[in-house]
């Protein structure tokens, strides 16, 4: 079968690029923290008679599952994702609606002006933000200042607010251009059929626009959930900007990432706290593309 | 203003001993290109023998240095790779490159990483290869910095004296003496916040692990000492709790601003008058212009108070060379880590015309750096003289194998100090934290307490 070995090759070879990626960049990098997580380095006495590695078995991944500080760390994006993840989604439907109507004005100024904060690394945005909220020096804090109004925004109230914030003023203009792009493939003459039939602009929204759309919240959704997980830059700009509650080890990948390059040798824990988020990733993704299909079959 | 709210204290003390200044990088490239231009050109062919050596530092004018090395050196030729600052990346770097290999025959590392480094087993021991005589030309209490288990690991360059920066003209003003003790420094602190507000006399200062630990040295405290093959941790012993009530009794008063050091907000504060010293070391001298160019003539110089009144002062910050244990020619890479922190034409170009403000502990190559140093900003006072008496009082100092690793734990309790939380908890957290450290590591250690 000449033909089909031919459309066989051509499938693998535009596939391969993918895969060779993929190996690269994801499996090997998986296999060689597996390997490093079985080990540690070991010294003794003193310790200034160097160090030598040690195969551990699974002592770091003992060790880091009874770290406090690396359990709280989930608890943190925890609650992070709980608080931020519907915040983020409700207000990009709500303003990604209220574009939709046939009462906005100045879309596409607004669209751009909203998607513009998406494309500031998120380093930057931390760094703007985290100016904004330092006592001595944020035009805000001095303004509600003036009024009376003493506000520590980087103290232990502020915590979440503050980081949500960050993550919203950057989230929030792209999940907005995604349903407003899924909006506008919203029949329209669905839309005219309601309205025909007495319908108002809210219930439209409600009950025809929504309901069309959700396969684009529930892809959203999954990225802010995996985002949350994955959260780094803007703890670590808050950290060092001395947010009092938030530590150098305040989530999952800011904890590998401080026993990796500031702890000393501690390669085979950060191994162990990465693959362990990892796993929780995969597992969470699986679970919500298994139970969440039907429902995000629009 | 010169810092953001990205750099901590560490970030910031690394920078100033030895700052990444713009040009740096073409600078370095120029020395790569005379290096080049050295090794395979005339001056190798007579012996015909060329030892490289590779050179990674992020400390300002090394560049230079090393130029001037490889003019004067036939026989051995450095690369000079310049790398991040130490805490901002470089220490992993460096031990990131040996676990794979091609680390650098030598790198700077401030005394309290070179623990880690020699705990890592990335550093050799170069007891052997100094001899007496150049040994004695260094400060002594350095040396001991550099020796670790009786070995010596390192040539030192410079160490941190503490010392007090305060604003003449609004002492003068407000009516406050330099303080000379810290019972002084603490009525002065009272007085300033309770008769002008919105003023204080410091912050909180102790909040950065660094000045915390220079706090308690000067004080006498030993958080790591050894006996036989155990480390001894004291972090509670008398000194520490008589910096740790003082600290905290000036915090409960609100006698100290609560911006945080090293902060973007600090240094607001600072400029604007609105705190009046700043409890730092010897590099802050050249840093100070830097950071408050409009100040000029305004902020004077004193040793850092002390309990009994007499020069006291605790280790905070100052680096050294290390020979990586991988050298191919360990006896070249001791020669050039001498030559660099005691030959003139290295320490001319490191004091960068007088805009560092190191304190270095060679004693010939001290008398440069003095001379280099431009003290106009302070009115022409001698402000090396005031270094070497606080050093007259250098306490003697043990850091730790796991310093980096714990001022991390340290520097996330510490945030919390003045705004709810305690220093002693912080304290206790760091030693938590360096026990747990060590004896993961399979170090025998021993709390005292």
């Amino acid at each position: 079968m000449p033909g089909g070995w031919r459309r066989t090759g051509a499938a693998l070879a535009l596939i391969s690029p993918f895969f060779l990626l993929f190996v690269v960049a994801t499996l090997a990098p998986i296999g060689y923290a597996t390997y490093l997580s079985l080990f540690a380095e070991r010294s003794s006495g003193l310790g200034f008679g160097g160090t030598e590695q040690v195969f551990v078995g699974l002592d770091n991944f003992k060790q880091v599952l009874s770290d406090d500080r690396y359990l709280s760390s989930y608890l943190h994006i925890a609650i992070f994702a709980v608080v931020g993840v519907p915040l983020m989604l409700g207000l990009s439907v709500f303003v990604a609606l209220l574009l939709d109507t046939a009462y906005a004005r100045a879309k596409r100024f607004l669209q751009l002006g909203l998607f513009i904060p998406h494309l500031v690394p998120g380093v930057i945005a931390a760094m703007i933000w985290v100016y904004l909220y330092t006592p001595q020096v944020s035009p805000i804090i001095k303004v509600l200042g003036g009024m009376g109004f003493e506000i520590d925004l980087l103290g232990h109230t502020f915590t979440y607010p503050a980081l949500i914030n960050i993550v919203l003023w950057m989230g929030l203009g792209y999940n907005i251009i995604i349903y407003y792009a899924s909006l506008q493939a919203v029949p329209r003459e669905v839309i005219e059929a309601a309205i025909m039939d007495g319908a108002g602009e809210f219930r439209v929204a409600w009950h025809i626009k929504v309901p069309l759309i959700r396969s684009a919240v529930a892809l959203t959704a999954i990225f802010a959930a995996i985002a949350a997980l994955q959260l780094f830059a803007e703890p670590l700009m808050m950290a060092k900007a001395s947010a009092r509650s938030v530590t150098s080890d305040w989530t999952p990948n800011l904890y590998a990432y401080t026993a990796a390059f500031t702890k000393s040798g501690q390669f085979g824990a950060a191994a162990a706290a990465s693959l362990l988020l990892a796993l929780l990733a995969a597992g969470l993704s699986w679970v919500v593309t298994r139970f969440a299909s039907p429902w995000e079959k629009a | 203003m010169t810092d953001t709210n990205s750099s901590t204290g560490a970030e910031r003390r690394a920078r100033s001993r030895a700052a990444l200044r713009t040009g740096a990088l073409a600078l370095s490239a120029l020395a790569l290109a005379a290096t080049t231009a050295c090794g395979g050109g005339g001056t190798s062919s007579e012996s015909g023998e060329v030892t490289e050596l590779t050179y990674w530092s992020w400390t300002k004018g090394s560049a230079e240095a090393v130029e001037a090395f490889n003019k004067s050196h036939d026989d051995i030729q450095v690369n000079f790779e310049e790398i991040p600052s130490g805490v901002d990346g470089g220490y992993s770097k460096i031990s990131d490159a040996m676990k794979a290999g091609n680390g650098p025959d030598v790198f700077n590392a401030e005394y309290v990483a070179l623990p880690s480094f020699v705990a890592a087993g990335n550093v050799a021991d170069i007891t052997e290869k100094v001899d007496e005589d150049t040994l004695k030309g260094y400060d002594e209490q350095a040396v001991e910095l550099a020796t670790l288990g009786d070995k010596l690991w390192a040539v030192p360059y410079d160490v941190g004296v503490q010392t007090m920066f305060y604003r003449k003209d609004l002492f003068q003003k407000y009516g406050i003496e330099v303080p000379k003790t810290w019972d002084d420094f603490a009525a002065a602190a009272r007085k300033v916040a309770k008769e002008q507000p919105g003023v204080k006399l410091a912050n909180l200062t102790v909040d950065d692990p660094a000045n915390l630990e220079a706090m308690t040295q000067q004080a006498g405290a030993q958080w790591f000492s050894t006996s036989g093959d155990t480390w001894k941790l004291g972090f509670n012993d008398e000194a520490t709790q008589k910096v740790e009530k003082y600290w905290q009794g000036l915090a409960d008063d609100k006698a100290l601003s609560t911006a945080a050091s090293w902060s973007t907000g600090f240094n607001a504060e600072a400029s604007k008058g609105k705190v009046l010293t700043m409890l730092l070391a010897s590099w802050q001298a050249a840093y100070q212009a830097d950071t408050f160019p409009d100040h000029s003539g305004k902020w004077g110089v004193a040793p850092m108070p002390s309990w009994d009144g007499q020069p006291a002062s605790g280790v905070f910050g100052g680096s050294t060379y290390a020979v990586s244990k991988e050298a191919a020619d360990v006896d070249a890479a001791v020669e050039f880590s001498t030559w660099m922190t005691s030959n003139e034409d290295a320490i001319t170009p490191r004091m960068g015309d007088g805009t560092s403000s190191a304190y270095v502990v060679n004693k010939d190559a001290r008398e440069v750096a003095k001379k280099s140093f431009k003290a106009d900003y302070y009115g022409d006072l001698d402000v090396y003289g005031i270094f070497e008496e606080s050093a007259s009082g250098l306490q003697p100092v043990t850091f730790g194998p796991t310093m980096l690793s714990m001022n991390k734990t340290l520097g996330d309790e510490l945030k919390k100090f003045g705004h709810g939380g305690t220093l002693a908890e912080a304290i206790a957290a760091a030693e938590a934290s360096a026990q747990r450290e060590m004896s993961g590591q399979g170090l025998n250690v021993e709390a005292q307490d």
